[in-house]
């Protein structure tokens, strides 16, 4: 049987708030691909939360910082969920 | 090392309590006196930039800011005065400062950073501090910095968020590697309470000191990312792009 490991999602403000929370813990089948829970994570959040996320093409947006376990996440296409781990993910800022 | 300024007596008393902090004493408050910092809007988080540098005794500030000042923007923007309504930005946040620590040299620039002055501003000064409110202008002083080898603090906030990053080239990822395109979504107006940029500006402003002096040590390769909402401060390694079109040959 497959089994399942724990994910930490923890969102920062903007994300935060249209989630209404700022961590969310979600069992994931081990060795999901990360863009592949990203994109459940974004159709269960619905509306603005999956624009910030995916762009109109369904791509994960490039300039999303997404860290795991505080190390920035460069290719996300490239990442497997192998192991417990926390992902941090955040929409650009610049306010001056 | 020539055309060095050194140290005055009256330079010692103004900054004695600062000599004090372990790693700095004279060598490193004459690395800030012989400084030239760019800081780029004196809004939020530029204006407390643009102070603390002057507190703590860099020797010249490029202040580099647009339009005239209006009345939304004085719950943050903290070197400018209600007499100074409708009145350029740049010259409103000189006069403050000028007045605060006359013994700094001041050079007010009336504009944003453009494509088009983005690399004469930079090739003027030993560091940049970037407090932009927008994608484009970011990215230009960005590649104006790596192309001049000239370090850059970048320093962000949004409501009660804020993080800083601190560019070294060569050394460090640059603003390309953490956003290699412009975000869709930002927009010019955004939710701010002057206490949360204030808070992100010092932290920029200490991450400035720590790299030109050498008290401390600098987060490189990291980005800082303060919540205010919690007073959580995460850091995330950041790392370079092997095809970044800015920092990669």
């Amino acid at each position: 049987m497959e089994s399942e490991i724990p994910i930490t999602m923890t969102y920062a403000g903007q994300l935060a708030g249209i989630v209404g929370a700022s961590e969310e813990t979600k069992p994931v089948p081990q060795g999901t691909a990360l863009t592949s829970f990203l994109r459940d994570t974004a159709n269960r959040h619905g509306g603005r939360f999956q624009e910030l996320l995916f762009d109109e093409n369904k791509q994960l947006r490039r300039a999303l910082v997404i860290s795991i376990n505080g190390e920035h996440a460069l290719d996300p296409e490239a990442l497997s969920l192998t192991r417990p781990c926390e992902i941090f993910i955040m929409t650009p800022i610049a306010g001056g | 090392m020539a055309g060095e300024i050194r140290l005055t007596n009256q330079d010692r008393s103004f900054y004695e309590w600062q000599l004090d902090v372990p790693g700095m004493g004279e060598e490193g408050q004459s690395k800030l006196r012989n400084t030239t910092a760019l800081v780029t809007r004196l809004g939020g988080l530029g204006g407390p930039i643009a102070f603390s540098l002057a507190a703590a005794g860099v020797g010249k500030l490029i202040l580099a800011h647009g339009g005239n000042l209006e009345p939304s923007d004085l719950n943050r923007q903290i070197l400018m005065r209600h007499d100074d309504l409708n009145t350029p930005r740049a010259q409103s946040a000189a006069k403050t400062l000028h007045s605060f620590n006359p013994h700094i040299e001041l050079e007010t620039v009336e504009s944003h950073v453009t494509a088009d002055n983005a690399h004469g501003l930079v090739s003027k000064a030993d560091i940049v501090f970037d407090a932009a409110p927008r994608f484009t202008e970011r990215f230009w002083l960005n590649e104006a910095c790596v192309r001049s080898n000239t370090p850059m603090i970048d320093a962000a906030m949004y409501s009660m968020e804020g993080q800083v990053m601190t560019i070294v080239p060569g050394v460090t990822p640059c603003l390309a590697c953490l956003y290699p395109e412009e975000p869709p979504h930002w927009k010019r107006r955004f939710p701010v309470i002057g206490a949360v940029s204030a808070m992100i500006g010092n932290m920029a402003v200490l991450e400035g000191i720590k790299l030109l002096t050498g008290v401390g040590k600098p987060s490189l390769g990291e980005m800082l990312y303060v919540d205010t909402l919690t007073m959580g401060l995460r850091k995330i390694t950041i790392s370079r792009r092997s095809d970044c079109h800015v920092c990669q040959p």
